[in-house]
């Protein structure tokens, strides 16, 4: 099995993670309501996973660091906080479904989606910020499509909701553990939301949300935190606010070995070497004839997608399937970033890649692509 | 004699400990007796007595809010005005 589907969640793990998961079974109790041997050592786990997301993001006050089921959970908290009571929002065209879905269910929101051109990142600002009303609230962006790997001008924006005193909400599903975002200088980001499973290379069931600049706060889930008990109120201290009920101490465990591997490499060199790949696969792919890349040297990190001429990305990837790849088909959760390029028809065939991806991998997967459209009679 | 500053939570309790640990005051993290925390679930960072001023002073520095601070002498518990 050769896999490609990171973008979804990464399944090679550093062998560090696997080990942490185990041994927090073994020997965590409940973070942060008693004070014996287990219950301590969770939270010393926990609390060194905070510190080293914290150390990543350029975070001064670990505690601003919550734990969530994944990046939806933390959008929604975003989301519904800097949102409470009604509004306007602006979002990118390039907007998951897990951003636009809660935003259709509120009440009293209203949103606006901004189409724009595929690798273009002036347009997606000259378009967002032309889109800001006297009744925007905040903008949300995604660092990096899910479906196209467009990298979006998130800095810039966020500068400029600082020059209309407005917020910041960042998707960094795709991006978190492959391109950095530095909180000491997001002055105008309220929220930046993330999975574990992704690129930080944790397991399933672990997200994160960095609470930024932002007074909003607002919890979805109420419950015992082990904290301010005797308050028959939810407790406004993070990470309490946010975190009811038992956190994911195995997940966390092993998503801390994933951020420790992250520090290891380091982003820099993580990068390169995924971007180094994704040349080579999309150099291979354009000389393939029916197959269209979306690619762009400059504009592009992360997933990868394709189309190929008269095969619907399911069946290309059920295909692939059948020769052992892993792959995604179809619209990916994200129907705005099809209909901003034109492929919501029949979407994409999704290639995305993790660190433990190799040349050999992708020469493979490339060759196998070809003999496939070479079936079809091109 | 010892010194007990509570902490409304273990996440408070830890970066405060941390932030002792930098300045080089031992301190150990447990959970107090439900009244020294005004009768609310908390934690405590135990600490030398000699230690209490700086360590209050840090603490307070760095925005952790401190929800009082105890000696313990004898078996018995005094809040102080640190």
């Amino acid at each position: 099995m050769i896999y490609f589907d990171s973008a979804a969640t990464t399944l090679q793990k550093p062998s560090m993670v696997l080990r942490a998961v185990e041994a927090a079974m073994i020997g965590c109790g409940n973070p942060g309501r008693s004070g014996h041997k287990a219950a301590m050592t969770a939270a010393k786990t926990v609390y060194e996973c905070r510190e080293l997301i914290a150390e990543l993001y350029g975070m001064a006050e670990p505690e601003r660091v919550v734990f969530t089921q994944n990046a939806t959970h933390a959008l929604n908290i975003a989301i519904k906080s800097q949102l409470k009571g009604g509004g306007h929002a602006v979002i990118s065209g390039y907007e998951h479904n897990s951003v636009v879905r809660p935003l259709e269910m509120m009440e009293g929101v209203e949103y606006t989606s901004v189409s724009t051109p595929l690798f273009d990142p002036d347009a997606a600002y000259e378009g967002m910020t032309a889109a800001v009303t006297d009744e925007t609230k905040c903008i949300i962006c995604t660092h990096i499509s899910n479906v196209f790997g467009f990298v979006l001008p998130v800095e810039r924006l966020d500068a400029f909701c600082g020059e209309k005193g407005i917020k910041l909400i960042i998707d960094a599903s795709q991006s978190a553990g492959v391109l950095p975002l530095d909180m000491s200088k997001l002055k105008n980001t309220a929220f930046v939301c993330m999975p574990g499973h992704k690129s930080l290379y944790g397991p399933q069931g672990t997200g994160v949300l960095l609470c930024g600049n932002t007074d909003k706060l607002y919890s979805l889930t109420e419950g015992g935190t082990g904290s301010d008990s005797k308050n028959l109120r939810q407790p406004d201290m993070l990470p309490d606010l946010f975190e009811s009920g038992t956190l994911n101490v195995c997940g966390i465990a092993g998503l801390a070995e994933g951020m420790r591997f992250i520090a290891k490499t380091g982003l820099g060199e993580i990068e390169d070497k995924e971007r180094r790949m994704m040349k080579r696969l999309a150099s291979g792919l354009k000389e393939i004839e029916g197959v269209t890349v979306y690619y762009d040297r400059i504009n592009h990190c992360g997933p990868l997608s394709i189309t190929a001429e008269d095969i619907p990305s399911e069946e290309m990837c059920r295909r692939l399937a059948d020769k052992g790849f892993c792959l995604r088909g179809g619209l990916h959760c994200s129907p705005l970033a099809h209909r901003s390029v034109g492929t919501i028809e029949e979407g994409t065939v999704r290639i995305s890649l993790s660190y433990f991806n190799n040349t050999r991998e992708i020469d493979l997967l490339t060759a196998e692509i070809r003999k496939i459209m070479s079936e079809e009679d091109y | 004699m010892g010194c007990l500053i509570i902490l409304k939570s273990i996440t408070y309790a830890q970066r405060a400990s941390g932030l002792l640990s930098r300045l080089r005051i031992p301190s150990s993290i447990i959970k107090p007796p439900v009244s020294l925390g005004k009768g609310s679930c908390s934690y405590a960072l135990k600490i030398k007595y000699g230690d209490m001023k700086k360590a209050v002073d840090a603490i307070r520095g760095a925005n952790i809010p401190i929800s009082g601070v105890y000696t313990l002498e004898e078996g018995y518990y005094r809040e102080v005005t640190a």
